[in-house]
């Protein structure tokens, strides 16, 4: 898991103060892992974009709710989920997801990481499991959050979040497989 | 499985794509000096206003259409409407209302290039 980082309290305070200079760093902090976490979701990378920004545009319009208690990351990325599944449902009523679409964000994703030559099977077995389960593991291992946070974050119970991470594991098992057979 | 573990742990990043956080910086400068912008256009549309209701009083004391009338009999020969116009265009106008009007355009300009040449510093 990996080690997880924090923003300074009055960093915070200040963003909470409408700062903009505290803002832009805490953006500088978490821009790349809100712009990954949502290209995983997602798969495109001009969607994954557009919600990036606008994940950020409501943490600083909602500042007020930043909790200096509680870790800021857990809610930019409970923020970043909302906006990503909320985008997601939009452009299913609007029937927007073209086939065109789909076709360059499968046949394209490899492209999206520069060290291309490092991409693990395991990076393009995860793109195959369900997305629940993806999002549980992501969160638990390319976040290092911990079951509660991700429980908070997918608003979901503890046990919920730890089923999904060991299921998403199995699944990764069964696809690495196929990989190795052929 | 320990092997799926790690790999996990050590996932490929792809890079963040330029303009991001400039845009979300420019979308929160926006947000941030909206109030400011408001009251600009206001104050302009006020004075704008003010100005046509003054131009509206001054004329009509003056018998506009009687004016008018002898503004354009006059016009087949020369441009003295024009010279007329610009010449008493402090009579008409109050010079306070004038450069109040001004103030609040250099305000707006002034606003707009803040927005333009915001300076991402960092902390």
């Amino acid at each position: 898991m990996q080690q997880m980082e924090s923003i300074d309290k009055n960093i915070l305070i200040r963003a909470k103060a409408g700062d903009l200079e505290a803002f832009e760093y805490i953006l500088s902090f978490y821009e790349k892992v809100i712009y990954n976490y949502c290209l995983r979701i997602l798969k495109n990378r001009a969607n994954a974009k557009d919600v990036t920004q606008e994940t950020f545009i409501k943490v600083y319009t909602h500042r007020k709710s930043i909790d200096l208690d509680k870790n800021i990351k857990t809610w930019i990325f409970t923020i970043a989920t909302n906006t990503a599944y909320d985008f997601l449902r939009g452009k299913k009523r609007k029937n927007e997801i073209s086939l065109d679409e789909n076709n360059e964000t499968i046949s394209s994703f490899e492209a999206y990481y520069p060290q291309e030559g490092l991409i693990s099977d395991v990076d393009k077995a995860l793109d195959k499991i369900s997305p629940e389960y993806k999002k549980a593991l992501l969160l638990f291992y390319q976040q290092g959050f911990e079951y509660k946070e991700i429980a908070e974050i997918l608003e979901m119970p503890i046990n919920t979040v730890k089923t999904h991470i060991s299921r998403g594991k199995d699944q990764l098992k069964e696809i690495l497989k196929e990989y190795g057979k052929n | 499985m320990e092997k799926i573990d790690e790999q996990l742990n050590n996932l490929s990043l792809a890079e963040v794509p330029f303009g991001i956080h400039q845009s979300v910086m420019r979308k929160v400068n926006y947000h941030k000096i909206k109030p400011v912008l408001f009251v600009s256009f206001i104050l302009l549309l006020i004075n704008f206003l003010i100005i046509a209701w003054r131009i509206n009083a001054k004329l009509i004391d003056a018998e506009f259409i009687d004016m008018a009338q002898d503004f354009f009999e006059i016009f087949k020969f020369n441009f003295s409407f024009i010279t007329t116009i610009s010449g008493s265009f402090f009579d008409i106008i109050s010079p306070a209302i004038f450069t109040s009007a001004i103030l609040s355009l250099i305000g707006a300009i002034y606003v707009g290039k803040k927005i333009n040449t915001y300076q991402f510093s960092k902390i």
